[in-house]
């Protein structure tokens, strides 16, 4: 097999494995394999192409930096999702958007028996604004809610529908339990629900 | 279960999980009703399922941004007494050049299509560091000459564009000239490299071989000629408070023997897409016109449309090697 092709069909851990060990063409070829995956997550969760663009070089920047500190075996995508995830908040934290957790979040989600059902809520919910509307005024309703969620909800919903992460890798990218991960799907699905029943608010998005 | 039901959905569970659901499900027809519910509540996020396009070559400039940041070492300006040695500033270690060509030159090879502008990207990166390594030089230079860049002079030796080389090898501001005065792109580079002794000999004793120089001292670039004042007065560039925007330096013009062949046309450094200017602030960009001076002067052309010093500070005129500031017929 040639050896563009033998290096492109290495997997992630073999690549940056490589690249460890002084092949640097490794490197390139993972930036461009991620170049649309972690390019589409941040351009969803930052909101803002620019922004976006900028995070994702400087993500690259810190993998290169960093990779001896890749622990090798482990799982590169959740590390890479990290390295990407903490400079978006950096970016978002320059900019004044970021929000922190609060204390309150956090003991909330975790009171199970505070713990809305998601089943309950659609079961009793009728029509409502985004039952009306197709296409990209849809689109268009559904990306606007997510961006509206707070950041702890929202960066699940982003890596766990959109980006197809397991909870135990979103956990890692996050720090958090996975058990916190389930949760906090659950209760970003019940406000992005609340949000699309609630008309006028909808439609000020 | 709910919050199960879901990473059963999104195949987000652990195989054991995703077992023990699937379990579930096969025996508990609320399960499966709850199952149905959610697979609904999550149909909403379809609409926006399509993930965003990243723009075009974002990786090869990540990798460029990587090489960029990883590839040079800069020096701070060395703040000393005139009469004290200036530290020579550092430049590329050989090994992060070659871990720099080699991430951007072999990924080139797995990207037949994408081979030439790659080379283009790296070439125009490289350029750009030289620029803004001269910048450093010019910086120091400055500094010890109250706050003045090398001007050429209205007369000979030193009336061509290329004369501020020999006044920074003169004070030792460049390390690897010959280097530094190549663009990657061009390839174009000074055969000898001249002091400012070397001028005025050749000048007098050697005129054929002083004017052969002339034309290639400055290599791939093109020097600021200076502008004259209301008085005809020949003025250098110096270091003002709203002068970061001036051009000072860039890729050469698409001009032989100082006549200009188009007023459109780009330097050929860069195949015609545009030149790298470097302004008196510090920064460089790749512009794809050459309207890039102040109020969109012509870098290469005074408001007259000819090769000679400005009209004014912010008439720019940026010439090759053997360009030179007042015509020879004007100055007899």
């Amino acid at each position: 097999m040639p050896f563009a092709e033998s290096i492109n069909s290495c997997p992630d851990e073999e690549l940056l494995a490589r690249f460890r060990n002084g092949q640097t063409e490794a490197f390139g070829v993972l930036v461009r394999r991620y170049e649309q995956e972690l390019y589409g997550y941040l351009r969803r969760y930052l909101g803002d192409a620019d922004l976006a663009e900028d995070v994702f070089q400087n993500t690259f920047l810190q993998v290169y930096s960093k990779c001896n500190q890749y622990e090798p075996g482990r799982p590169v995508r959740p590390w890479l999702y990290t390295i990407a995830t903490h400079q978006a908040i950096d970016a978002l934290r320059r900019q004044g958007r970021h929000q922190a957790l609060s204390l309150d979040q956090t003991l909330s989600e975790e009171a199970d028996g505070e713990v809305r059902s998601l089943v309950e809520l659609l079961e009793h919910r009728g029509p409502g604004p985004l039952d009306t509307v197709q296409g990209d005024e849809r689109r268009d309703l559904v990306r606007a809610s997510v961006e509206r969620l707070p950041d702890f909800l929202r960066q699940v919903v982003l890596l766990a529908y959109y980006q197809g992460l397991k909870y135990r890798e979103i956990a890692e990218v996050l720090d958090i339990p996975v058990g916190t991960v389930k949760s906090r799907l659950h209760a970003a699905l019940i406000k992005l629900h609340e949000s699309w029943a609630a008309a006028p608010s909808l439609r000020e998005a | 279960m709910e919050k199960n039901l879901l990473g059963y959905l999104l195949k987000a569970l652990d195989d054991a999980e995703e077992q023990e659901v699937r379990n579930r499900l096969a025996a508990d027809p609320v399960a499966r009703h709850q199952l149905q519910v959610l697979r609904r509540a999550l149909e909403p996020l379809e609409a926006d399922a399509t993930p965003p396009q990243p723009p075009r070559d974002l990786w090869i400039r990540a990798l460029g941004r990587v090489a960029e940041q990883h590839c040079r070492s800069l020096p701070t300006a060395p703040t000393l007494p005139v009469n004290r040695a200036v530290p020579r500033p550092s430049w590329w270690r050989r090994a992060d050049v070659l871990v720099a060509a080699s991430i951007l030159v072999f990924v080139s090879t797995l990207v037949p299509p994408g081979l030439l502008y790659l080379g283009e990207q790296n070439a125009r990166t490289l350029c750009q560091q030289n620029l803004r390594l001269f910048h450093q030089a010019l910086t120091v230079y400055a500094d010890h000459h109250d706050g003045n860049l090398p001007k050429v002079e209205a007369h000979p030796p030193f009336n061509f564009a290329g004369a501020f080389v020999p006044m920074l090898i003169e004070e030792q501001l460049l390390d690897d000239p010959s280097a530094r005065l190549t663009c990657p792109s061009a390839r174009k580079r000074p055969e000898r490299l001249l002091t400012r002794a070397e001028v005025q000999d050749l000048q007098q004793r050697h005129p054929e071989e002083y004017a052969r120089l002339v034309a290639q001292a400055a290599g791939s670039y093109a020097y600021c000629l200076g502008y004259r004042n209301e008085r005809g007065q020949l003025i250098g560039l110096r270091r003002e408070p709203d002068s970061d925007g001036l051009p000072v330096l860039a890729d050469c013009p698409p001009f032989t023997d100082g006549m200009p062949c188009s007023l459109y046309e780009n330097s050929a450094n860069h195949h015609s897409k545009g030149q790298n200017v470097l302004f008196l602030g510090g920064h460089v960009n790749f512009c794809t016109h050459r309207s890039v001076g102040r109020q969109g002067d012509d870098i290469f052309l005074s408001r007259r449309g000819r090769v000679e010093a400005g009209h004014h500070l912010w008439d720019t005129v940026l010439g090759a090697s053997n360009a030179r500031p007042i015509a020879e017929v004007e100055q007899e």
